[in-house]
């Protein structure tokens, strides 16, 4: 339990200092929100007296520190402000964009663990053959490929050569489970892939360490079964380890779901990042950056606390 | 038999009647609410005016009376007295009257936050009186040339009985904040996704096309068309070929952009000071192979002067600054400049070193076939990319020498040629750009827009480069034919869009013709 109250407010101290450092570099850069103000299609610009009082309407006419303490003031009440471009609360912006990128992610994720799982079990068992060899080779090019390339392969192949799926993931009117399910297919499986290459590599090297493990010859030398020697005592001593190791990697992977979201138009969190960020909307990018850093962070403590809990090891260590 | 051959056909008609859906790729531009001022000059303003109406509307070559069905101006134009349409409702079938378009007004004049038109109304409009429920007059404390097309074409008139409860229009998130008198209404906003709307049926000015429109944000409108995925789609004219010919599309002739990608000089750092030397670098940088290479093809260069060519007061026979790489060096040779080998030194015989800042990766090819250009004159040339917020606070501080620069264009000029940036200053240029702004009588306006733009031709605050191509590409469905709206949605190049709500609407001769 201590331990689990230490790694809490490590946590939460390190989100306040990034958010805190988050706050202070938007605003110091040098951009305006309001530069938009003066691009507009009709020559007739934003007088003074407009954008200070649009200022004035978002507090941002306030001196920084002021804005500072405000905008923590908030935080603690679960607010996030209103986003500057859209002029509607950053939460109700925010939650759309989220809730697509979590359905990303979470259609892609799960099937990429358990097969790359079974795939770094079946490269284990056929070590030195060529079902090892080639597996291991697809994998490192699956991972080394940038994702926005296997997902432009994806649409090219899937969508516009043999046109079984949709080139775009939005969804439209009226669409069933069927029709959502093809528009997602494509994003999910570009993920899927390149998230299944990483779980494959990071999972075979720990079973092949485990492998070299005396409990593992004793149980042969038992006559343990080899399929039983693999699932009951490889896999359950390197799965702990290896789920933490994932964890903390799916973390670093919300980078390759920013590409694939790209290459589909998906309506995910890097599309409203990058949009946000052009406009230099600081309160719907502070709250994008809120979420991404809650996520990392998240996953971070899980990945420790996975740790704790299915490894004795590493609690007594504690 | 009969019966049941009669039966059939009756059941494809209202198959057909029912449910026509047509699909527009659109860009999300957030909540369509009428008051949205960081995001209404662009997609916003396209995707609200299926839903909220103006006083005026455009059809393909003018303003034409819309909400309000006629005007008249007092002798010195300081009194406006609009007669509004009868038997207009909301969504929500309230009726429409002036007190509408008065609330809407005064809404705007209190809060000129709200819109980026709205201090036109603020400074210009001393009140607005409602004699009854279908005359309005606005008062003016001056005369104001371009009320109607800039102000009564731009502002969307929103009703009182729902605006009147609402102390802070900005951010009013009631379910009820979508009511327009529009021919569309919205039904549900997907954000990031789509847009759909239902036909309001009792829409004044005719019935709409089909039930329900749908505005839809896609990753590649090209294969989004052949895929089905949309109906309709803006493009360039190297992509739209493809579907020239194909049975059931239709294509617009393409139209030069009001997109305007420019040059910017500091008038104000030696060397680009020299009227000369801006002179030279406009002969020598070769903008057809900057079309050729960066649109393929797909552009027209623009004019020196500054204006869109279908701009009201564009004027031709302006210096074409063609690509002469002799000439430039001429011009540069007669400030001093020499060649030796393949530098080019200045009179103390140095280096000239330039920067050239540009704006995004977008532009980055564009902006290497310029210093590419501008080496081979011996120049050398440091190429700067920055992102366009911090590009434009670059500009408004002056920091730069050269700027490669795109960004929305207007009809009219602007108060610095050299914008974004402001460093440009001649006091002709202000004179002729006020007594353009001001000119009561059209005669003066004409003759003020030509003496600028002879001006901006000859002293080249900025070089305009070119004006990108676009055409519409659309499925021919329930008798829908896309056009451009010459000058914009709004007027004076306001949203330029292929998406002018007549072309979704069964015209009644009352209101207008086709």
């Amino acid at each position: 339990m201590r331990r689990v109250l230490a790694l809490l407010g490590q946590n939460l101290a390190l989100a306040l200092l990034a958010l805190a450092l988050n706050f202070l570099l938007l605003r110091l850069a040098p951009a305006s929100p309001f530069a938009a103000l003066e691009r507009d299609d009709l020559g007739t610009v934003f007088t003074a007296e407009q954008r200070a009082r649009l200022e004035a309407h978002y507090g941002l006419d306030r001196p920084l520190w002021a804005q500072f303490l405000a905008y923590f003031g908030r935080l603690f009440q679960g607010r996030l402000g209103e986003s500057l471009y859209f002029n509607q609360p950053v939460t109700q912006v925010i939650a759309p964009y989220l809730a697509n990128t979590a359905i990303l992610v979470g259609l892609g994720f799960f099937p990429a663990l358990l097969v790359g799982l079974l795939l770094a079990l079946l490269s284990v068992a056929f070590h030195r053959t060529p079902l090892d060899g080639g597996l291991f080779t697809t994998m490192i090019l699956l991972k080394s490929l940038p994702p926005y390339f296997t997902a432009m392969a994806l649409l090219l192949l899937l969508a516009v050569l043999w046109p079984l799926f949709p080139t775009t993931a939005t969804s439209l009117p009226g669409m069933g489970f069927g029709e959502n399910l093809r528009r997602l297919f494509l994003p999910v499986l570009a993920y899927a892939l390149w998230e299944v290459g990483t779980i494959y590599l990071v999972a075979r090297g720990a079973l092949f360490s485990v492998l070299g493990s005396p409990f593992v010859a004793y149980a042969r030398a038992k006559g343990v079964p080899e399929s039983w020697v693999y699932l009951r005592h490889v896999l359950r001593a390197a799965l702990p380890p290896l789920l933490a190791r994932i964890t903390l990697l799916l973390a670093g992977s919300l980078g390759g779901v920013f590409f694939v979201e790209r290459v589909f138009a998906y309506p995910g969190l890097s599309t409203l990042a990058l949009a946000a960020v052009g406009r230099f909307d600081y309160p719907l990018l502070e709250g994008v950056f809120l979420v991404s850093l809650g996520a990392v962070l998240f996953l971070n403590l899980l990945a420790d606390l996975l740790l704790a809990f299915l490894d004795p090891r590493t609690r007594e260590a504690a | 038999m009969k019966r049941l051959f009669g039966w059939l056909i009756g059941l494809l008609l209202a198959g057909q009647g029912l449910a026509q859906t047509y699909i527009l790729a659109q860009m999300d531009a957030g909540d369509p609410t009428p008051f949205a001022p960081l995001r209404q000059a662009g997609p916003h303003w396209i995707v609200t005016s299926f839903v909220y109406d103006t006083l005026l509307w455009r059809d393909a070559q003018k303003p034409i009376p819309w909400l309000a069905e006629s005007w008249r101006w007092n002798a010195d134009k300081t009194e406006l007295r609009l007669s509004l349409r009868k038997g207009v409702r909301w969504h929500d079938g309230k009726p429409f009257t002036a007190e509408d378009v008065r609330f809407t007004f005064e809404l705007l004049k209190a809060r000129p936050e709200l819109s980026n038109q709205a201090n036109l109304v603020k400074d210009y409009v001393e009140r607005v009186e409602t004699p009854d429920p279908y005359a309005v007059v606005f008062r003016f404390r001056r005369p104001v040339p371009d009320f109607l097309e800039q102000v009564l074409g731009w502002e969307k008139v929103v009703p009182a009985h729902i605006w009147g409860k609402v102390d802070n229009p900005l951010g009013y998130q009631g379910p009820d904040r979508y009511v327009g008198t529009g021919p569309f209404q919205v039904r549900e906003y997907r954000r990031g996704e789509y847009y759909l709307f239902e036909a309001n049926p009792d829409y004044f000015a005719g019935q709409p096309r089909v039930t329900q429109l749908v505005l839809r944000e896609v990753a590649n409108p090209v294969l989004a068309l052949r895929q089905g995925e949309v109906d309709a789609a803006s493009l360039p004219p190297r992509l739209a070929k493809e579907f020239s010919g194909q049975t059931g599309f239709l294509l617009t002739p393409p139209q030069p952009s009001y997109a305007y990608t420019k040059l910017i000089f500091n008038t104000a750092r030696t060397p680009t000071n020299r009227r000369e030397f801006r002179q030279a670098l406009a002969y020598g940088i070769n903008r057809e192979r900057l079309i050729q290479q960066v649109l393929q093809g797909d552009g027209i260069v623009a004019s020196p002067g500054g204006l869109h060519p279908e701009s009201p007061w564009f004027v031709k026979g302006l210096p074409s600054y063609a690509y002469n790489p002799e000439r430039a060096l001429a011009l540069l040779a007669r400030l001093g400049y020499r060649r030796q080998g393949a530098r080019l030194l200045d009179p103390q015989g140095r280096e000239t070193f330039l920067s050239l800042l540009c704006r995004g990766q977008d532009n980055a090819r564009g902006c290497a076939l310029v210093k590419e250009d501008l080496e081979g004159l011996g120049l050398r040339v440091e190429l700067k990319v920055l992102e366009t917020a911090p590009m434009e606070e670059v500009l408004s501080k002056g920091e730069f020498l050269l700027a490669y620069y795109a960004h929305g264009g207007t009809f009219n000029f602007f108060q610095n040629p050299d914008f974004p940036a402001s460093v440009y200053k001649n006091p002709r240029y202000s004179e002729l750009y006020r007594v353009f702004i001001e000119a009561k009588i059209p005669g003066d306006r004409l003759r003020a827009a030509g003496e600028i733009q002879g001006l901006l031709a000859e002293d080249l605050p900025a070089l305009p480069l070119y004006h990108s191509l676009v055409q519409a590409v659309y499925r021919d469905k329930a008798g829908i034919r896309l056009f451009w709206t010459r000058g914009g949605l709004a007027g004076r190049g306001g949203p330029p869009s292929f998406y002018n709500k007549l072309a979704f609407i069964e015209p009644k001769g009352e209101v207008y013709r086709r």
